[in-house]
């Protein structure tokens, strides 16, 4: 018989690392007992263990404490240092309220899907720092009333979706101010939204036309395995971008838009 | 103090402190210092810009490590030169052949056992690590190497198994064990 065939099978790794039932383990240890082949395995195994147990930890290098803890710092303090919270001051909110409703758009430097799923990208592929970190949608809003945006924001809570909140942080989509705040779910996968004085239904040339029963419009665009809904509320275009698939991403839009 | 500076010091006192485990495992993944540092370091910032995420009470170690070992997967696992992987027909043999029912307890050296473990296939080796080292469960080195449970325990026993071979065969090699009373 070779080391290949194992009586007890998982078992046998299962016992020596404490983790079965004391009747699996009393009929183990029986069993070892009267079968030279498995307790030489199991005391092979124990020996491995034990040496590898008992190896000291390599020595910290002495300058990585420090930079370390510099690594830290550069973290702590990127929100204070937020460039995009500089723009928004109240008074450049106003001025761009003011061309927004002028129709100035062509200032715009970009499609605002084209924005929605780049954001979206830096976040999933670069692990972007959020501004605030938080878990809690009132945490979040408060963040964000502090004058921060220039418009009044809600955040959304989805943990009956089983999406966490992430964060937030105050940002531009498409060159207008705007809060963007980001969701992961347990398998890590990100629903980011975005609320920015603009309007959704820029995006119409694109998207598909979704209607809600109480008329609320939605506009779907799919790129790449993302899907981006937009949708008007008010003078605030909200855009939610996910990589839950079309319709998943849909219904968590579905589910929180309101209708002004 | 302002929710930003709570959350420095509850992650100081939290996660700072195991610096050292968490560098260490980078080593052995790694095989040098400065892979390592730039691991350790990188996985130290993520895992600060997530501490939100960290549930308090749990094992913070092995949330580290989870962290850690995605970050050298992600980067360092595909450049770095895979050691020789012994093919497992004749690991099974090489086995039954050391192994004896009762053997004598060997005390190995550091080095010596360094030397085999750096020898194994890197996710053996992750996987002994994490469990005989860092007495990690099953579950936490599962979720660590983002594996099945029965994955963790496949390569944990083929990982002592050939941890085993290398000690004995260069214990042997070197003269350390008598011819006499381990066969």
């Amino acid at each position: 018989m070779s080391a290949g065939d194992h009586h007890l099978g998982d078992d046998l790794q299962d016992a020596l690392d404490g983790r079965l039932s004391p009747e699996r383990q009393a009929s183990v240890e029986e069993h070892l007992a009267a079968c030279d082949q498995c307790r030489a395995e199991i005391e092979a195994w124990r020996q491995a263990k034990r040496a590898v147990r008992g190896m000291t930890r390599v020595a910290l290098p002495a300058e990585l404490d420090g930079q370390l803890r510099a690594a830290l710092d550069r973290v702590h303090d990127e929100p204070a240092r937020a460039i995009p919270r500089r723009w928004l001051s109240w008074a450049a909110a106003a001025t761009l309220l003011v061309a927004i409703a002028a129709g100035w758009f062509t200032f715009r430097p970009r499609d605002p899907a084209d924005a929605a799923f780049a954001r979206f990208a830096q976040y999933a592929d670069s692990g972007l720092a959020l501004d605030r970190v938080t878990s809690q949608p009132p945490v979040l809003e408060q963040y964000f009333a502090d004058g921060r945006v220039g418009f009044p924001t809600r955040v959304f809570d989805f943990a009956m979706m089983n999406y966490t909140l992430a964060g937030g942080s105050v940002s531009e989509l498409a060159g207008a101010p705007s809060a963007l705040f980001v969701y992961r779910d347990a398998g890590n996968r990100l629903v980011l939204c975005a609320m920015y004085l603009g309007h959704a239904d820029a995006v119409r040339p694109l998207a598909e036309v979704r209607q809600r029963p109480d008329g609320v419009t939605f506009y779907v665009v799919v790129r790449e395995g993302r899907t981006a809904v937009f949708w008007q509320e008010g003078e605030i275009a909200c855009v939610l971008v996910s990589d839950a698939g079309r319709e998943a991403t849909v219904q968590l839009a579905f589910a929180k838009a309101v209708k002004i | 103090m302002d929710e930003g500076s709570g959350r420095r010091a509850r992650f100081e006192a939290e996660a700072v402190p195991l610096m050292r485990a968490v560098f260490n495992l980078a080593f052995r993944l790694t095989g040098n210092v400065e892979d390592a540092k730039d691991v350790s370091q990188d996985a130290y910032v993520r895992a600060f810009r997530a501490f939100d995420s960290f549930v308090p009470g749990t094992n913070c170690k092995a949330w580290l490590f989870t962290i850690l070992y995605s970050v050298f997967v992600n980067r360092y696992h595909k450049a770095r030169r895979e050691p020789q992987v012994v093919a497992v027909d004749d690991l099974d043999a090489r086995f039954a052949s050391v192994c004896v029912s009762n053997p004598s307890q060997t005390a190995w050296s550091d080095p010596e056992i360094e030397a085999a473990l750096a020898a194994l296939p890197d996710e053996y080796r992750a996987a002994v690590l994490l469990v005989d080292l860092e007495e990690l469960t099953y579950e936490e080195a599962a979720a660590a190497l983002g594996c099945p449970i029965g994955t963790v325990r496949s390569r944990l026993s083929r990982g002592r198994t050939q941890l085993y071979v290398a000690l004995h065969e260069r214990a042997r090699q070197s003269g350390y064990l008598k011819a006499t009373g381990d066969q």
